[in-house]
């Protein structure tokens, strides 16, 4: 297929900017299927910029673009089911992982009925926050000691993206009470991806470096 | 290889919209992802819009149950990009796609007897 350069180069700046979001897949995904991800990715945008130009192009992003944030999450959920599926101090480690969740909504909720009901602090501290930290501690505590090095990475990348989602859902779901415009929760979402895809960098160190050296082959 | 009883069609009926199309791209032979893709949008006309995490997510799955392999069968060799890897149904994804499809049918002919018993069409 050929383009104008100036074609070329504004599909390239997508491209890239969509090798850096396919870094934030588990690695065993990318592995399987990264490079024909990015071959179709690229492909796709060509066709879109041949039929309707730039705006083409912004238009399949717009429609696509929940999906694959959809898909990102949904990896890491499967990766960590089979992790936890096979490895029994990780179920352990996960069970006291979810607790730790429902003391942080706890929490969330205490504090927030304290602005309607005059609950001491004491009270939500006891219930969400303390049994959160210790439970946060053991947590680590144990992934750290049953699974392997790369597991343990991809485990932490797992639970900062379900982290990621909660989020979402509450500033959404506060939004939406509030009835205010959800350009907010997508800022902040475009924000914690791009903090999760920095955490996932220090974590991964030179394998990410090789990964997108891998993913740029075909350029 | 999954066994394919009427309890494990009941347990993995029904498919997700994106599942039973990618399926429903693939009886007419192998094909690689963006082909996937394209009929997929071709025939939903634009309802479906599958991105590469989507397509990928739902092949991996596929995969794993077994519906779909990947195969070396090419439709024309020479005019074929070398590093694509084509997909082509399985036996048993066959029989889930027949599955889902007489599910469909018979919700379609459901909901069309009460409508038309009702005189709402």
């Amino acid at each position: 297929m050929t383009l104008p350069s100036s074609s070329v180069r504004a599909v390239r700046l997508v491209t890239r900017a969509y090798y850096n979001f396919l870094t934030l897949y588990p690695i065993g995904f990318r592995a399987q299927h990264g490079q024909e991800m990015k071959d179709l990715f690229e492909e796709r945008c060509m066709e879109a910029y041949e039929t309707a130009g730039i705006m083409g192009v912004g238009r399949w992003l717009l429609k696509i673009l929940a999906g694959e944030v959809i898909s990102l999450y949904k990896e890491y959920l499967t990766m960590m089911a089979d992790l936890i599926e096979r490895n029994r101090d990780a179920q352990k480690a996960l069970a006291l992982g979810m607790i730790f969740l429902v003391g942080t909504w706890g929490t969330l909720f205490f504090m927030a009925a304290r602005l309607v009901l005059p609950l001491p602090g004491t009270v939500s501290f006891a219930t969400g926050t303390l049994p959160g930290i210790v439970l946060v501690l053991v947590n680590a505590l144990l992934v750290a000691r049953s699974i392997t090095h790369s597991e343990r990475i991809e485990y932490v990348a797992g639970m900062a993206a379900m982290a990621n989602t909660f989020l979402i859902a509450t500033l959404l779901a506060i939004q939406s009470s509030l009835g205010s415009l959800p350009s907010v929760a997508l800022l902040v979402q475009v924000v914690l991806i791009g903090l999760h895809g920095h955490l996932l960098r220090k974590l991964r160190g030179n394998e990410m470096t090789h990964d997108m050296q891998e993913l740029k082959i075909g350029e | 290889m999954p066994n394919t009883s009427q309890t494990d069609l009941k347990d993995i009926l029904p498919l997700s919209p994106a599942t039973f199309y990618i399926l429903l791209a693939l009886p007419d032979g192998p094909k690689h992802g963006y082909a996937i893709m394209k009929e997929v949008e071709q025939m939903t006309e634009g309802k479906i819009t599958l991105g590469p995490g989507s397509l990928y997510g739902s092949i991996k799955r596929l995969l794993q149950d077994n519906m779909i392999a990947e195969t070396d069968h090419r439709p024309i060799r020479a005019l074929d990009d070398e590093r694509r890897r084509y997909y082509a149904l399985t036996d048993y994804g066959r029989q889930v796609l027949a599955g889902e499809v007489q599910r469909l049918a018979s919700a379609v002919r459901l909901a069309q007897k009460k409508a038309v018993h009702n005189g709402t069409i």
